[in-house]
């Protein structure tokens, strides 16, 4: 996927960094020609980059009374154990709803269609959808993949839908 | 135990898309005129309950420190969209437990300092981050209400159309001239199916009430029969999200403190931020069955002369949403139905009115508050 380009810097990439205080959700750092480039990864700690195109999505789950939660949280809601383990959830999900955006949030430019996505471990997830607007119908299989939003050092990686069948 | 509780004065300022006075100035306005509609000494103001979601640090002073109306208990609420609203829940509570006689709540915001687009929304939030605007929201929930029930814009549109109709008769509403489904249906694209006409508009606004026990009760006092405000209950499952669980949960609780059911009901103001939602919450309200929102309102059931009138003030949709001012807002609309002072707009025989105010956007929630009062007269 062109908007991927980011992403052929893999093999350089320097260990994972803490999130930022400042900016929350956002992580990644890598070495480009000896010169520092900030990849910024939204909600980094919700999802694993398997390939270009590929992601996946990571859920916690209580070892204590097995609650899950999608993005994975500090303390189980349940029952307030403490770090509740990770685990990475199905790839496919079916899309619940979707629209598309014409009014963007700031770091996005309009239009962009966003969507929610309903995965086998009973967890709905929201995202940006990346497909034609009239291919979507409520109901179809989507795959969890990568999508780059923004051009070169502004670019930013985070997980999004496609429909399965064009994997 | 909790004993009766009044709205004694009423008064707010219409809501503009821009004014040129501070915040404070603006809501000031909305006091004076609350008071004197009372005719209400303000020395005799006890305690002071201020909603505003953007109005900064120490809102209900800066507006009170130039009326002359300075060292009582003074509260300053944040609550998104039910800051207002839940400032009321705030002074009522204190009201009905016995703490205070007299009470003055203000709602109040200027949204112009925002420019144009989708409101702001709180980045430390997963879903933002990924590009989540309030319009996609209600949008994706309409876009499912169609898939599970049928119903087409052009069917949402009719939300809009009677609600300008109503705001033509409303001086305090910002867009007044008349409107058809096919102007709704033409206008720009917010968030499909979600176009221009079915989406509040930002509105710069203030509202106050002079909120009494017995002993300031005067001959037009109206009764808050009750006040519910409940929070969003956390939910990432798989749910129905046509199914608004906060206005469902409230509204339940409402009906059975005022122990009345909605056919009790003779007129509402409801959140209708979006088109979408209003027709959500004829269902969540009980004025219509699960699935039957979209008939309710081509049937005209719903428009002034209906069988049960829904936002007669023009709603969010013609009004604007000036976020704090609009819970206190919705009260005055519905005091003035009840005095039967609404003039052109006046729903004959109004005798139980309700009011109807969820605030916020935030992942997994439907919305981060709800509230809903019953006034009697």
């Amino acid at each position: 996927m062109k908007q991927c380009s980011v992403y052929r810097n893999k093999k350089e990439a320097v260990p994972k960094q803490p999130d930022s205080e400042d900016r929350p959700g956002e992580s990644g750092r890598r070495h480009r020609q000896g010169v520092v480039v900030l990849v910024k990864k939204l909600n980094a700690d919700f999802w694993k980059q398997l390939s270009e195109n590929e992601a996946v999505l990571l859920m916690s789950e209580c070892a204590s009374c097995g609650k899950r939660n999608f993005p994975p949280l500090r303390f189980c809601p349940n029952c307030h154990a403490e770090n509740p383990e990770k685990k990475e959830m199905s790839r496919l999900g079916t899309l619940y709803s979707f629209s598309r955006v014409h009014v963007p949030h700031k770091l996005y430019s309009a239009p962009y269609i966003v969507g929610y996505v309903d995965f086998p471990e009973g967890l709905r997830v929201f995202g940006q959808i990346r497909a034609n607007f009239e291919d979507l119908r409520i109901g179809m299989k989507v795959a969890t993949s990568v999508c780059s939003f923004g051009e070169g050092e502004e670019a930013v990686l985070a997980y999004c839908f496609v429909p399965a069948q064009k994997e | 135990m909790a004993r009766p509780v009044y709205v004694t004065g009423i008064g707010m300022t219409p809501f503009r898309k821009k004014y040129d006075i501070t915040l404070s100035e603006l809501a000031q306005e909305a006091v004076v005129r609350a008071l004197r509609d009372a005719g209400f000494d303000r020395n005799r103001v006890e305690a002071v309950y201020s909603g505003s979601a953007w109005g900064g640090p120490l809102l209900g002073q800066r507006i009170l420190r130039d009326l002359g109306m300075t060292g009582v208990p003074l509260v300053n609420i944040e609550n998104a969209c039910s800051s207002g609203s839940t400032a009321l829940h705030q002074g009522w509570a204190a009201v009905a437990q016995g703490m205070y006689d007299a009470v003055l709540v203000i709602g109040s915001e200027k949204l112009s300092r925002f420019g144009s687009g989708a409101l702001p929304l709180e980045d430390d939030d997963h879903e933002v981050r990924l590009g989540q605007v309030m319009p996609a929201v209600y949008a994706m929930r309409a876009q499912r209400y169609f898939h599970e029930y049928g119903g087409t814009p052009a069917d949402l549109a009719q939300v809009a159309v009677k609600n300008r109709r109503h705001a033509g008769l409303n001086e305090n509403a910002q867009f007044r001239d008349p409107i058809t489904v096919e102007e709704v249906l033409a206008s720009r694209p917010v968030a499909d199916p979600l176009t221009l006409l079915m989406c509040c508009p930002k509105a710069d606004g203030a509202a106050a009430l002079l909120i009494t026990s017995e002993r300031y009760r005067n001959g037009r006092s109206v009764e808050v029969r009750t006040s519910r405000l409940t929070s969003g209950v956390f939910e990432d499952g798989i749910v129905d999200t046509t199914i608004d669980e906060i206005t469902v949960r409230c509204a339940k609780e409402t009906y059975e403190s005022a122990g009345i059911g909605p056919e009790d009901v003779d007129v509402a103001e409801v959140h209708d931020a979006f088109a979408s939602a209003e027709v959500f919450y004829y269902e969540a309200l009980g004025f219509c069955k699960q699935g039957e929102g979209l008939n309710l309102v081509r049937s005209g059931a719903t428009a002034i002369g209906g069988r049960i009138p829904v936002n007669p003030s023009g709603g969010l949709l013609s009004k604007g949403h000036p976020l704090g001012a609009t819970g206190v807002a919705q009260i005055v609309e519905i005091v003035e139905q009840l005095r039967g002072e609404a003039g052109a707009r006046q729903v004959e025989g109004a005798k139980v009115g309700l009011t109807h105010c969820t605030g916020g956007g935030i992942a997994g929630m439907d919305h981060g508050a709800c509230t809903m009062h019953v006034l009697v007269r």
